[in-house]
């Protein structure tokens, strides 16, 4: 069932997307402090879904686009009195400039090498911030712009429906075969003339760019930014954990394991985060083990007529 | 449809010189045979020329194009593709996909998914493989996921294909069917072939001329009937004889 070529998950995240847009009218405002962290856990796992969901190049150091996003957003906030939303564009510009170049480097490593790489990055990252007195060095940047519920909404609200979007028109065409090529044997599809570099590289820099503006809308409701929360690897676990959950690569799976990783550690709040990041450890090892492509990819296996409908 | 030739070309890897300084020219149409015992550097050369390795010193020439400094991507779309000795299919994806992607990244790039896997599927079909389309391809047996190298290698509109040992591991029926498979696809779609094997059978009956390299030189150049009346042929292949059978 297919209507000019597209499926049934593309009309459900969209139907989804549109309730999400009118939700925060129907509801009190607690269920939309709720929902913004949760669009901005999808958002985070759509953007580690572009390179690691999709080519297996695990980003393990992935904060260092979100640490870069809330300084983009701090920096230029507090030191030149910018708009958010225009903080917001900052990150997301500047998290695709570092993650090009950082890939240009990093993304010729292969396997463990490569996930090596990018929590150097990331250390290397924090403690060159902790050094530079003019991002608040290890204080961090407190920021004064108040309580904006609604643009933090619909500013995350937008992030993810861009990220949407892409990842469906990459994963339905061209592009998304010869991505599932390069994960499965990149010189194999390096010589069916995939340009297997060029493709490696264009998803870290989109992964990077929606990092980054999330990490500025992170800096935004948090009004600061503060050096070992932004660039906490506890994030970069969060992110893997939610595309391994959902189900690696899909269109639909990093919603799903935003879901199921946030909401559970909303509710347990009171749970310290060193337990939460333990039952979070243990629900990846037992997914890993049982139904290892995750919740997405294990209904497709299981079911034909769920093998047409989810993507 | 251009001309295809190394020039001097050599190869070492940490101390092994794999290549000294081989030269040979594959002319528009035609087929070269390329023989040698194992190790005499044969899928070295294929991957030279393929753009998978780099050579250490010559040059490999597409018509008037030099192509050895390229990226293996960029020379498939130049029209040069290449079988992998061990099948390396993409496992977990269907036969036709496997077959799809070569379609819209090589040559051709037909961006269109529905006309890709059509041309996918006709490849199949005329490679005799329609009934293994849906099946992923990891679970395809060696001999299905040779075809399906050389299907890839067809689909991605190469005008010359380089097929490393396509023909080996078959029983003497199974060689002849797929001779006259090869033949078949050859009279549908023109290409130029340079053959690799370390058995001579096929080589002796596809090749117009063969190329003999023997540890990294080449050693004999001539129709089938020269080369097996070689001298230093025979002495190589006699030396190899010891531990297998040359076929
Ligand atoms: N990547 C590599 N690193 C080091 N040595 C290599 C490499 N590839 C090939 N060699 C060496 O180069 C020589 C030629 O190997 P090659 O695979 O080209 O031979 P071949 O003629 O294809 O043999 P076969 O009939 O067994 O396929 C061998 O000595 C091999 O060990
Ligand atoms: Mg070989």
């Amino acid at each position: 069932m297919r209507i000019a070529g597209l499926g049934v998950t593309f009309f459900g995240l969209l139907a989804l997307m549109l309730l999400l847009l009118i939700l925060p009218f129907a509801f009190p405002f607690s269920t939309s402090v709720i929902l913004i962290n949760l669009l901005f856990y999808t958002a985070l796992a759509y953007s580690i879904n572009f390179i690691t969901g999709m080519t297996g190049y695990v980003s393990f150091g992935h904060v260092v686009f979100l640490g870069i996003g809330a300084y983009a957003l701090g920096a230029s906030a507090d030191v030149y009195g910018l708009d958010p939303v225009l903080g917001v564009l900052l990150g997301a510009a500047l998290g695709l400039v570092f993650a090009l170049a950082i890939g240009l480097v990093t993304l010729r490593f292969r396997g463990v090498y490569f996930a090596i790489s990018t929590v150097v990055i990331a250390l290397a990252a924090l403690n060159i911030v902790l050094e530079l007195p003019q991002l608040g060095g290890s204080q961090g940047i407190i920021l004064n712009l108040g309580f904006q519920p609604y643009s933090w909404y619909y500013t995350i609200w937008g992030i993810v429906l861009f990220e949407m979007l892409i990842t469906y028109y990459i994963n339905r065409g061209k592009l998304g075969l010869g991505i599932r090529a390069i994960k499965s044997d990149e010189d194999a599809a390096r010589s069916v003339g995939v340009n297997v570099s060029a493709l490696k590289l264009y998803l870290f820099g989109l992964s990077g760019l929606f990092a980054g503006a999330g990490g500025a809308v992170f800096a935004w409701t948090t009004s600061g930014v503060f050096p070992y929360e932004t660039f906490s690897l506890t994030f970069s676990l969060q992110m893997l954990a939610m595309i391994i959950i959902g189900g690696v690569g899909t269109s639909l799976g990093p919603i799903l394991g935003a879901v199921v990783v946030y909401l559970p550690s909303y509710y347990f709040l009171t749970v310290a985060i060193g337990t939460q990041l333990i039952i979070i450890g243990f629900a990846v090892v037992v997914i890993a083990l049982f139904i290892p492509e995750g919740i997405v990819g294990t209904l497709k296996r299981r079911s034909a007529s769920l093998r047409e409908l989810l993507e | 449809m251009p001309t295809l030739r190394t020039e001097a070309v050599s190869k070492e890897f940490g101390g092994v010189q794999a290549l000294k300084g081989v030269t040979i020219s594959l002319p528009a149409g035609s087929t070269l045979g390329l023989i040698g015992p194992n190790g005499s550097g044969k899928t070295t050369l294929l991957n030279i020329i393929a753009g998978l390795e780099k050579p250490t010193s010559g040059a490999v020439m597409l018509g008037e194009t030099r192509i050895d400094h390229l990226p293996a991507n960029a020379i498939v779309k130049l029209g040069v593709a290449k079988t992998h000795q061990i099948p390396r299919p993409f496992a977990e994806m269907t036969t036709r996909e496997n077959v799809s992607v070569a379609v819209m990244y090589g040559r051709r790039r037909i961006k269109d998914t529905k006309r890709s896997l059509n041309e996918a599927d006709r490849l199949l079909s005329l490679l005799g493989m329609d009934a293994r389309r849906d099946l992923p391809a990891s679970s395809l047996t060696v001999q299905e996921k040779k075809r399906l190298e050389l299907a890839r290698a067809l689909a991605t509109g190469a005008e010359v294909i380089l097929l490393d040992e396509v023909f080996a591991g078959l029983s003497s029926d199974e060689l002849r069917d797929s001779i006259q498979l090869f033949r078949k696809i050859r009279g549908e779609v023109g290409f130029s072939a340079l053959i690799v094997e370390h058995v001579m059978g096929a080589v002796l009956t596809l090749a117009e001329r063969v190329v003999v390299l023997e540890e990294g030189a080449k050693i004999a150049e001539g129709t089938p009937d020269e080369v097996v009346h070689n001298e230093a042929v025979i002495r190589a292949y006699l030396g190899f004889e010891e531990n297998d059978s040359p076929g």
